[in-house]
């Protein structure tokens, strides 16, 4: 049961990342591996908040607004004018690397390598749930990120925007004569996706103890998640992710813990090899 | 100039790569006008030249009287123009519903977007059936009424229609001609690039035949009878 419930926790963070990057996949067509440095940002920009006003609504604040526009810098000065030059996809994927090491240096210069972390709840008691112990802020992640991913839910697939983000992620070009501006939308994914990585970056924040590498695991752990359950598919990144999280978590039942980390890694060569499209991915070639 | 859409010495191509030179032709209201030619002629470069998804050298494209050269893709539809692009190109992982709605993007009245809806079930019985299937799972003809109910939506003035017969059947090849017919009587006026050049030049009231990226002829239905036409294309090689 504990192990469970520390797969939901996990999993409801990588499920955070893997939506926000799969969902700039799906409209960019490429992969933002920065993505994983927008969560380490929102995390030392929560943290820095915090330590300046101790306030925690404040940090949240500030954590959401930066990142947005971080998410919308990326695209705007460096994404977007790559891709009007008609890049290919591999070139991107090289400015998302060249962004992460930017941001994660930026970041270790400003803040320095120690050791940082939010210390709201003061020490911690966690409370027995079904046999499990929990602490709150494992809680808040779970529930904060269940409510973000039925937003998410709700908004691609009962909205009109969503539709579009949608549409134009399935075919941009046509959704360019069908009259919706899909460079609008590409940016639109980008700072949704960023919001995403904040929320992620402020629940690390409450729960854990931040470091500046900490971004490109998570990077991997939701990157692994959206290829196992679909790449293509919001909803299959989401389940991808808690299956992530359930492999890790179950994984140290049989493997010393220090396989804890290359267990989504094997995951993700097995997938990538054997299942690209992912469980739930859709294969649009089966049928012409 | 009082046709409803102009092109004025199009030359055009894909960057350095040209494809068109010096292309006049116009389509006026409630006219089918034909494009007919052999591969690579360009007949669909006219098409993606409106759209300015090809490259424009030099010309300008006139759509009632405004010059629209230079106009954005996206922008083109809201001005009355629908473009159905080669292949039964669909949103594939949308629903067939979803697919149609997009289409009316730009309708905000909710009402007329239902009636609009109601009619492209009424044109295309079998996309109301399957309104709930997603886009890819359909059959070639069922993808290709998609999109053409799809680019009906908004209530376009001009339909661009780009080799829809293209792959399917000869049942519907007829059943798609006999539509666009039908489409043409409501005030629709469209220009369609076809491979068929037999059954375009009967439906058609103008065609013109492109080669090499320029137009060679230009006639109503009486160029079926034009040599040249029963030579290249009525006659021996196809």
């Amino acid at each position: 049961m504990q192990l469970l419930f520390n797969s939901v926790v996990a999993g409801s963070i990588y499920a955070l990342v893997a939506i926000g990057f799969s969902l700039i996949f799906q409209t960019n067509r490429f992969m933002h591996f920065a993505h994983g440095s927008a969560v380490v940002f929102s995390a030392y920009i929560a943290f820095h908040f915090f330590s300046l006003s101790n306030s925690l609504l404040i940090a949240i604040i500030a954590t959401l607004i930066l990142s947005s526009i971080l998410g919308y810098l990326m695209h705007l000065l460096i994404y977007y004018p790559l891709q009007k030059k008609k890049s290919s996809s591999v070139i991107l994927l090289i400015a998302s690397f060249g962004i992460l090491f930017l941001i994660d240096n930026g970041l270790l210069l400003y803040f320095g390598s120690g050791i940082k972390n939010i210390n709201y709840f003061g020490p911690l008691r966690g409370m027995e749930f079904f046999g499990a112990l929990i602490t709150k802020p494992q809680l808040i992640i779970v529930l904060s990120s269940l409510l973000c991913l039925i937003f998410i839910y709700l908004l691609m697939t009962k909205t009109k925007l969503g539709r579009n983000l949608r549409a134009v992620a399935d075919n941009n070009d046509l959704a360019n004569i069908m009259g919706i501006e899909s460079k609008k939308y590409m940016a639109l994914s980008f700072i949704i996706g960023s919001v995403l990585a904040s929320v992620a970056g402020v629940l690390i924040a409450l729960e854990q103890t931040l470091s500046i590498n900490m971004g490109t695991t998570y990077m991997i752990k939701g990157f692994t998640g959206a290829i196992i359950g679909g790449v293509n598919s919001v909803p299959a990144s989401i389940l991808g992710s808690y299956i992530v999280g359930l492999a890790e978590n179950f994984g140290v039942w049989f493997l010393p813990s220090q396989f804890k980390e290359a267990i989504s890694f094997i995951l993700l060569f097995l997938f990538l090899l054997y299942k690209p499209n992912g469980l739930f991915g859709i294969d649009k070639s089966s049928r012409k | 100039m009082s046709n409803l859409l102009n092109l004025n010495n199009i030359d055009a191509g894909y960057g350095e790569f040209d494809v068109l030179k010096n292309i006049n032709m116009y389509l006026d209201k409630h006219e089918i006008v034909a494009l007919i030619g052999p591969n690579g002629a360009g007949k669909s470069t006219i098409l993606k030249s409106i759209f300015n998804i090809s490259d424009i050298k030099s010309g300008k494209i006139f759509f009632e009287e405004n010059d629209i050269t230079n106009k954005q893709t996206y922008e083109l539809l809201n001005l009355g123009i629908s473009y159905v692009p080669q292949g039964r190109i669909n949103f594939a992982t949308l629903t067939v519903k979803d697919n149609l709605l997009i289409g009316a993007e730009l309708i905000k009245d909710k009402k007329k977007v239902k009636d609009n809806l109601n009619y492209i079930y009424s044109l295309f019985s079998v996309l109301k059936t399957k309104r709930k299937h997603l886009a890819y799972s359909l059959s070639g003809g069922e993808q290709q009424m998609l999109a053409l109910g799809r680019a009906l939506m908004d209530n376009p003035k001009v339909l661009l229609l780009d080799e829809p017969s293209l792959g399917l059947s000869p049942k519907l090849v007829k059943e798609t001609f006999e539509t666009i017919t039908k489409l043409a009587k409501t005030g629709l006026s469209i220009l369609i690039v076809e491979q068929n050049a037999k059954q375009a030049l009967r439906m058609a009231d103008r065609t013109y035949l492109l080669e090499n990226g320029q137009i060679a002829l230009e006639g109503n239905k009486k160029l079926l009878n034009h040599p040249k036409i029963k030579t290249i294309y009525l006659g021996g090689q196809i």
